[in-house]
């Protein structure tokens, strides 16, 4: 999918060295995910989100965040889960990712928020191969153990970034 | 020609070789030999005895180091690479420093005696006289003083620092730079003092940084006198700028520059360590011919000659109407003048060279050497339109690389500038009496040129007279003015947009307005005094004047009438008015079009007009105003008007109205601006008018304006433009639909009103539609286009917004009106830029975002989705009771 993605398989398991570092992890469903601090901008409480017509059911609108207008992705959606009721730990995580035409911020809504997390090499297992079934993996960085515990990697940029865009043309 | 371009080829060669080269690598160096035999043989024919001597020296260096005479270390080797660059300089034909030349070779070991070279001791020969040659281009000079100034304020802080931390090899480098810098701007602007004492100085510290001399006690002081003297200078200089050449004092810079030389000379009291690392990478990119090397000054330079490119069009125009105007020839000559400076500074010698050849042709007819003639004013527009090509190049180079470079054969335009030439006897440097009579430099008449009406005032007398009413102030003011990155202002925009939005909040919160505290109330008006204040300027600092605009119209204008025959007097007013800065190239095209047309369709041929009993000569007159927190912006014309009767009969033909409609004339004439009605052949038959006119429309309506026609039949044709003052801010109607809350643009909006059941109608292939005063408008159900649930669906029960876009009208179902508000445009961020039928968001007074609707966007959108199942309108009795009239609402 991504030029990442080919350039992770050719590495093979020497790569998940570059995935060490820091990750905050979220809850979603049952699930733990972890994305890359350095992406995060800030972490804010579930506020009032004006819809936006025509966009694709998982981008809930756009949030006012200190005057400035930024949309927020709802994350159940995009990975295609139920949706449950807003509870008063459900947040929005704000991110930055990088386009061809600059920084972007986005806000991406989560169950909750848990920790952040340093997480090292030995700890990173590459992303699960699913044989001949044909699972788009593109958006998994790896799979974290800790303590027993398996936490998905995510790649924010192809979570927002690729799909969104190749979505929106289409719509 | 090309002996010159071979020779310089070699050089760069040869820099290359001699970068790459390792200390007794034999083979090598003999390659080098080789390459400077080769450069021998040319340098003799072209470059004259200079060059030529200066590569034999070489040569010799090197025969002596292969012979194991000369120790071949790296240094020697830095050095050689270092008199390649002086050689290079040699061949474009500058001064290169003789002297530095032949100090390096000393160094090296092999004697050199500069005299050998015939030297001239430095261009002193205007001692002692007034030197008011660089008052000439006061634009430059201005830069000059500025950033003059500002190094040498850098340059004393820095020594003081170094004091504290002798040796600090990023602080000696700082000061040399600020010396290289005065150096080269002051050389640049013609103060050859100011140019050689810093050059003196920068030699200094050139070895200082080189760790070839240590910078003690006595160089300190020698270097800090130098600055102070600098300083000084500059002074004067500016003082001379602001209240004329009477104030001049003549500084004498030789004592320094001797003192300058006296520590140079002292031999080194530190064993120098091997001046490794840091040094060589030095002088290694200061030996490479890249004049990409320093981006920030090629991008000053972009975008300066791109104003300057604009100037020379602007006043090569004004001279054909006035041919002998000495001031306006002045004027040309000046950015050329600049041009030729900075861009040799930069190393940029092709530019260089053409501003150089263009600059000695009109050298000469200033001079009264030659005579102007259309010959040298299409030369002269040629040789603009080529270089603004080639510092395009040079922009994208910046922007995406040197794999973009072009190679720009310059030679066609030198020959036929020279070839203009050949008539009058040249290469006379400017010679100071002969303008002296005409027009002295420093005249303010000259510094911003007015353009204003066609007709230039006599020549001799322009210069005594006051400026005319738009042209600069004779005394300028220097520093008073910054230039800021466009995105910081933007961020300054937003932020204070912010700051309104917020203290509205404030204001609004239901615990606030509980207190009834008179001092409460006053400190939130004076609160909101100042943020209207500051707004206001904030605002004001995006705001360019639209001349720049109005300028290329000149151009437009004369090549559209001399291709049709017309003579046309182009009458200009207003051209200081200020529009947002990111408007100025979206209303570049519209401009360009109502032009066309007037010039094109309106003003007739000289025959024609005589017949008519009006003057051959045409004018067309472009004015530009405020009203009402509006920019105007009017071109008018003197010709036919337009020929309402068979747009009449061209409309009624393809069915916009019925014979027996009574549409007024002016209705008429404005649906030349209708899609599709104006680029019809027939319309060009029938009345001569209208190509691209709805790309008018589109364009001002983009920008949130409007366009209105307003022609006398054999009077001329008005086109009236009216424009927002800002893009940032939009003036819209909030409307609920459902929960939701859609800001709509006012200038879009014909009426509001609620719809009585009997105007309701549904028509076959087109949906719903709504009678308003006898036509038939579409219905577009927001709730349906956007998807939003719980709204009202009868159409008796909301409001009807009637909008008009590209001649298109529709009705939107809207549930309520909430009021009318002035919003700050924000865009929806990234990916969500591109949705159809909104143009963006705002914050709202309560800080939830609303969402602007475009309606062009909306309209497609809308018919992209189809109509929605038809809820008829007569379905709830219980409402139609109550709403039996259509009441227009105020807006």
């Amino acid at each position: 999918m991504s030029s990442q993605t080919v350039a992770r398989d050719e590495s093979g398991r020497g790569g998940m060295a570059d995935l060490a570092g820091k990750y905050l992890t979220f809850a979603l469903g049952d699930e733990e995910y972890g994305i890359s601090i350095l992406k995060v901008r800030e972490i804010i409480g579930l506020m009032e989100i004006t819809a936006v017509p025509q966009t694709p059911s998982y981008v809930k609108g756009v949030i006012n965040l200190r005057g400035r207008v930024i949309p927020v992705l709802e994350l159940r959606i995009k990975f295609g889960m139920p949706t449950q009721k807003y509870t008063e730990r459900t947040c929005i995580i704000v991110v930055e990712v990088g386009t061809p035409t600059g920084a972007l911020q986005l806000g991406m809504l989560v169950d909750s928020v848990s920790e952040v997390l340093n997480i090292s090499a030995e700890e990173i297992e590459p992303p699960p191969s699913f044989g001949s079934l044909d699972v788009d993996t593109g958006a998994i960085l790896g799979m974290a153990k800790i303590k027993g515990e398996v936490k998905i990697l995510l790649d924010v940029n192809s979570i927002v970034g690729k799909g969104l865009l190749e979505q929106f043309n289409a719509a | 020609m090309a002996d010159k371009i071979l020779v310089s080829h070699l050089l760069d060669d040869l820099a290359i070789k001699i970068l790459v080269v390792e200390p007794g690598d034999l083979s090598a160096v003999g390659e080098l030999l080789e390459s400077a035999d080769k450069l021998l043989d040319h340098a003799e024919v072209q470059q004259g005895a200079v060059l030529e001597k200066m590569v034999a020296a070489f040569k010799k260096v090197l025969e002596a180091s292969i012979m194991g005479e000369l120790p071949d270390s790296p240094e020697n080797f830095d050095r050689l690479a270092q008199s390649v660059s002086f050689m290079q300089e040699a061949s474009r034909n500058e001064m290169a420093d003789l002297n530095a030349f032949c100090r390096l070779f000393t160094e090296i070991g092999f004697v050199l005696d500069a005299a050998e070279f015939g030297i001239k001791p430095p261009p002193q020969a205007e001692e002692g006289e007034i030197d008011s040659r660089f008052l000439a281009d006061s634009e430059l000079l201005a830069a000059f003083i500025e950033e003059a100034a500002e190094h040498l304020n850098s340059v004393e802080s820095n020594i003081l620092a170094l004091e504290k931390s002798p040796g600090d090899s990023d602080i000696i480098n700082t000061i040399f730079r600020s010396f290289h810098t005065v150096k080269g701007i002051a050389s640049c602007t013609d103060l050859d003092r100011i140019s050689t004492l810093a050059h003196a100085t920068e030699n200094l510290l050139d070895e200082v940084r080189n760790q070839r001399l240590v910078l003690g006690q006595e160089a300190t002081d020698v270097v800090l006198a130098v600055c102070d003297r600098l300083q000084r200078m500059v002074e004067n200089i500016q003082e001379v700028f602001e209240k004329g050449l009477e104030h001049y004092e003549s500084f004498e810079v030789d004592d320094l520059i001797a003192q300058v030389g006296r520590v140079m000379a002292e031999p080194l009291t530190a064993p120098s360590p091997s001046p490794a690392g840091q040094g060589k990478v030095d002088l290694g990119s200061g030996d490479l011919p890249d004049f990409m090397q320093d981006a920030d000054l090629v991008a000053g330079f972009i975008a300066e000659a791109f104003e300057h490119l604009e100037a020379i069009e602007v006043h090569v125009l004004d001279l054909e109407q006035a041919p002998d105007d000495i001031d306006i020839i002045n004027n040309i000559f000046r950015p050329f003048h600049t041009i030729k400076g900075v861009s040799g500074f930069l190393n940029l010698t092709t530019i260089n060279k053409l501003a150089h050849s263009t600059e000695n042709l009109l050298d000469d007819v200033r001079n009264n050497k030659l005579t102007m003639s259309a010959d040298i004013i299409d030369v002269v527009l040629g040789v603009g339109d080529y270089l603004r090509g080639m510092v395009q190049n040079l922009s994208d180079m910046l922007e995406q690389g040197p794999a973009v470079y072009k190679d720009f054969d310059i030679s066609d335009w030198v020959g036929k500038v020279e070839l203009l030439q050949a008539g009058g006897d040249l290469e006379a440097p400017p010679a100071p009496p002969a303008r002296e009579e005409t027009a002295p430099p420093f005249s303010p008449a000259e510094s911003v040129a007015p353009v204003e009406k066609g007709a230039a005032p006599a020549p001799q007398a322009a210069a005594q007279e006051p400026p005319p009413k738009g042209a600069a102030p004779a005394k300028q003011k220097i520093g008073a003015s910054i230039k800021v990155d466009v995105e910081k202002l933007d961020g300054l925009v937003n932020a204070v947009g912010e700051l309104v939005i917020m203290q509205t909040m404030v204001r609004q919160n239901p615990l606030i307005t509980g207190i009834a505290d008179p001092k409460l109330n006053k400190d939130f008006g004076q609160l909101s005094r100042i943020t209207a204040e500051l707004q206001k300027t904030a605002m004001s600092m995006r705001m360019v004047p639209i001349r720049q605009t109005f300028q290329k119209m000149t151009r437009l204008v004369r090549d559209l009438s001399k291709k049709s025959g017309k003579v046309v007097d182009l009458v200009m007013e207003g051209e200081e008015t200020e529009i947002d800065r990111n408007m100025v190239d979206s209303i570049y095209d519209p401009l360009v079009h109502m032009m066309r047309n007037s010039v094109d369709h309106g003003v007739q041929k000289p025959e024609d007009r005589e017949a008519v009993g009006k003057p051959g000569k045409g004018t067309v007159k472009l004015l530009a105003y405020h009203k009402g927190g509006n920019i105007l912006i009017e071109i008018v014309d003197d010709g036919q008007g337009l020929n309402t009767d068979k747009i009449r009969a061209k409309a009624i033909e393809r069915g916009l109205m019925k014979e027996t409609d009574q549409v007024s004339d002016h209705e008429v004439n404005n649906m030349i601006f209708l899609p599709g009605f104006s680029t019809a052949d027939q319309i060009t038959d029938v009345s001569g008018r209208g190509v691209g006119m709805d790309v008018v429309k589109k364009g001002v309506e983009k920008l949130r304006g409007k366009v209105e026609l307003i022609s006398t039949p054999g009077q001329g044709t008005q086109f009236l433009m009216r424009l927002p003052l800002t893009l940032a801010i939009i003036d819209g109607i909030i409307v609920r639909v459902g929960q939701e809350r859609y800001i709509i643009p006012t200038t879009a909006i014909q009426e509001s009103l609620r719809a009585r059941a009997e105007s309701y109608k549904t028509v076959q292939g087109h949906g719903e539609t709504l009678m308003v005063r006898n036509s038939l408008v579409p219905i577009i159900r927001l709730s349906h286009v956007f998807e939003v649930a719980d709204s009202c669906q009868q159409i008796t029960a909301g409001i009807m917004v009637v909008v008009e876009n590209e001649g298109r009208r529709r009705a939107l179902l809207v549930d309520e009106l909430l009021g009318k508000q002035e919003v700050v445009i924000k865009s929806l961020g990234g990916y969500l830029q591109d949705i159809k039928g909104l143009a963006g968001g705002t914050i709202l007074g309560d800080g939830r975002v609303g969402l602007i609707l475009d309606l062009a966007g909306l309209i497609s959108a809308s018919e992209a989705k189809g109509s929605c199942p038809l809820i008829p309108a007569q379905a709830d009795p219980a409402q139609e009771g109550a709403e039996e009239k259509a009441e227009p609402l105020l807006l």
